[in-house]
């Protein structure tokens, strides 16, 4: 038993689990499946997996435990999304500018984020980056994406 | 009869063990175990990045360079026992345990710090970590082999019934809400489905992204939910929400707490090590069940004062619990928790399949595994003891440091899976994704071993599925089935267990 408004937090997320689930089971109805599924198709398993979670979304819904998190400040969120940006900035930049620079880039945002000053930053990123590359693309032959711009 | 070929089974496994090192003490694996004990410690001890993270991060690199599957195995076992002791030394010296199996540790670790005990504590730390650690690989190599013969005769029904079993273990010691730890699963399982069918061919849930066809990688699930999501996570939280750091002195104990603490060692190494070959329970319930076994054995004592067994009982059975619990995970196929689930997709990916069958078709990874464990724990307390203030300097790294290159190691990691900027933006999803679920208390282990183990359970059921001609009478048939039922209605009882086990270890 909870008290009421105890259990809202766990009734958000098990609503948007039932939501998914749905949506997930309602995918697998979506794909052509071939002559041959066997007993149990591509699609039942599936369905299968939607349906026990749609079930315990509907279970932790109408019994929500009494859990609540910790209360967050907005100046947190505020360091949260800036660096969510950067990283998909960097998934943009980085076939065209390529690591080097692309990454950089980031690491001395997430430096700032850190409590760095622009000045320990940018330090901390040219090096941090170089030697990155230096290991990966330099002594492991791993490619971390040079660009079409350098290449 | 049976006495006679017991003895035999011992001699042989110790004539593996034997052959075991002959693999170990090449320099290429002497090498690698040393680097996976110094990274390991290195990350124990350091908040943000686990030892899932780091085998995750590592093992797009061991992969490009193409090194064989047993040194693989003992870098990252290097790293995963490694770890454990890196976590005492931020335990003792800061109060913060740098996983959840180090927690015990600060109870009397970080109080003995408080009393300018600190030195002892850590030395406490290595030879107990030491003494569960070795003495644990003697019981792998006592039992592996009689687990794999009866794990021989598990036919699909069985290995379905027992990844269930591994999933309701996992859940239930995750002594959170259990319907959360399922609903967790059931997500990574919807992960694992994701892409081209195994069975049919069929292409699922891609939408028409061929980047998705393959499915997606557990590497980039498990930096995700784990790397990325800490990463938001201490967004949030303030440089100077830490404990002061205590100063570290005289690390000599003295002959009286040595012969004081022998008994504890051993003790919990034994109960460790049974933990530790439970899925799902792993070093933090085996360190709690250790600590609060020792506190009610000794009395009178000073536990939670700073009692120097206070230290060596979660230190011993930690180190135990993790030698422990590669059997499920080499034997069965089927790990015991997030690190040992890593693991195994890595193995899969290199083309060995984790079972019964490994000590038969590649020997020489399991021998040569349970060796390298010998020497990593030899490097380890040759190693830490002198280095411990080096350590120590290394948990001073300003967060503006540690954070990018933790950062910078998730986005390489996920980039060099397949080259493809996609990976890093999965990454990225998962990774806000784990960190809503992780304020919602949603845990994050069940939702990996569904993930690694979602193709092979699907696989499983279906092929029983066929042999029964539909019927779901097979998983409840055969004795090994109804005994993994047993299990895993009596693990659904272990919270309470455990949780009255906690009471009795923090108060």
């Amino acid at each position: 038993m909870t008290t009421p408004g105890t259990g809202t937090y766990d009734r958000r997320y098990a609503l948007v689990a039932l939501i998914f689930a749905l949506a997930y089971g309602f995918g697998g109805s979506q794909f052509e499946v071939g002559f041959y599924n066997g007993i149990i198709g591509p699609h039942h398993w599936i369905y299968g997996v939607a349906g026990v979670l749609a079930l315990m979304s509907v279970w932790l819904l109408l019994q929500p435990t009494a859990f609540v998190p910790e209360e967050e400040s907005w100046e947190a969120w505020r360091k949260r999304i800036p660096l969510c940006l950067a990283i998909i900035l960097y998934t943009q930049g980085l076939p065209y500018v390529g690591f080097l620079i692309t990454m950089t880039a980031l690491m001395v945002l997430v430096s700032m984020l850190f409590g760095a000053n622009w000045k320990q930053a940018t330090v901390c990123a040219v090096v941090l980056s170089g030697l990155c590359l230096l290991l990966f693309d330099g002594l492991l032959g791993i490619s971390l994406g040079r660009g079409l711009w350098f290449r | 009869m049976a006495c006679g070929s017991a003895e035999g089974g011992r001699i042989d496994s110790f004539q593996h063990l034997l052959e075991g090192f002959v693999v170990a003490l090449t320099l290429q694996n002497i090498l690698f175990v040393l680097l996976g004990a110094f990274l390991g410690t290195t990350i124990g001890m350091l908040p943000g990045i686990g030892p899932v993270n780091a085998i995750a991060v590592l093992f797009p690199i061991v992969y490009t360079l193409e090194v064989p599957p047993a040194t693989v195995l003992i870098l990252f076992a290097g790293i995963y026992y490694g770890s454990q002791y890196g976590n005492s030394i931020s335990s003792i010296l800061l109060n913060v345990p740098g996983t959840s199996a180090a927690a015990v540790t600060t109870l009397d670790g970080y109080a003995m710090a408080r009393q300018g005990l600190g030195g002892k504590a850590l030395a406490m730390s290595a030879v107990a970590s030491f003494g569960g650690g070795t003495l644990s690989i003697f019981f792998l190599a006592l039992f592996a082999p009689i687990l794999a013969d009866l794990a021989i005769s598990f036919g699909p029904a069985e290995y379905t019934v027992l990844m269930v079993f591994a999933f309701i273990a996992l859940s239930s010691f995750s002594l959170g809400s259990l319907i959360k730890a399922i609903l967790s699963a059931f997500l990574g399982l919807a992960i694992a489905a994701i892409g081209i069918d195994s069975t049919t061919g069929v292409s699922r849930l891609t939408f028409g992204m061929l980047e998705l066809y393959d499915g997606i990688d557990f590497i980039v699930v498990v930096i995700g939910f784990f790397a990325v999501s800490e990463l938001l996570f201490m967004l949030g939280e303030r440089e100077d929400q830490q404990a002061p750091m205590q100063p570290l002195t005289s690390l000599l104990l003295s002959l009286k707490e040595i012969r004081d603490s022998i008994a504890t060692i051993l003790r919990s190494c034994v109960s460790g090590f049974l933990v530790g070959v439970l899925p799902g329970a792993g070093g933090t319930i085996a360190s709690f069940i250790a600590y609060a076994t020792e506190k009610k054995l000794l009395q009178p004592n000073r536990f939670g004062e700073g009692d120097v067994r206070g230290v060596a009982a979660p230190e011993s059975a930690n180190n135990s619990a993790s030698v422990g619990s590669f059997i499920p995970l080499l034997i069965l196929g089927v790990p015991g928790s997030e690190t040992t689930a890593v693991m195994l997709g890595g193995l899969i990916s290199f083309g060995v399949t984790p079972g019964p069958l490994l000590l038969e078709n590649s020997p020489e990874i399991f021998w040569g595994l349970a060796a390298s464990m010998f020497i990593g724990n030899f490097f380890l307390i040759v190693l830490n003891l002198p280095l411990v203030g080096l350590f120590a300097r290394i948990l001073q790294t300003p967060r503006w440091v540690l954070m990018p290159l933790i950062t910078m190691l998730c986005i390489v990691g996920a980039y060099t899976i397949n080259g493809s900027e996609f990976d890093v933006l999965l990454v990225l999803i998962f990774g806000v994704i784990g960190y809503l679920m992780r304020r919602a208390d949603f845990p994050l282990a069940p939702l990996i071993l569904g993930v690694v183990l979602g193709d092979l359970i699907e696989t499983n059921f279906r092929r029983a599925m066929i042999y029964s001609d539909g019927s779901v009478a097979i998983f409840f048939e055969s004795a090994i089935c109804l005994t993994l039922w047993v299990m895993a209605f009596l693990s659904l009882l272990a919270p309470v267990l455990i949780r009255k086990i906690k009471g009795v270890a923090q108060g």
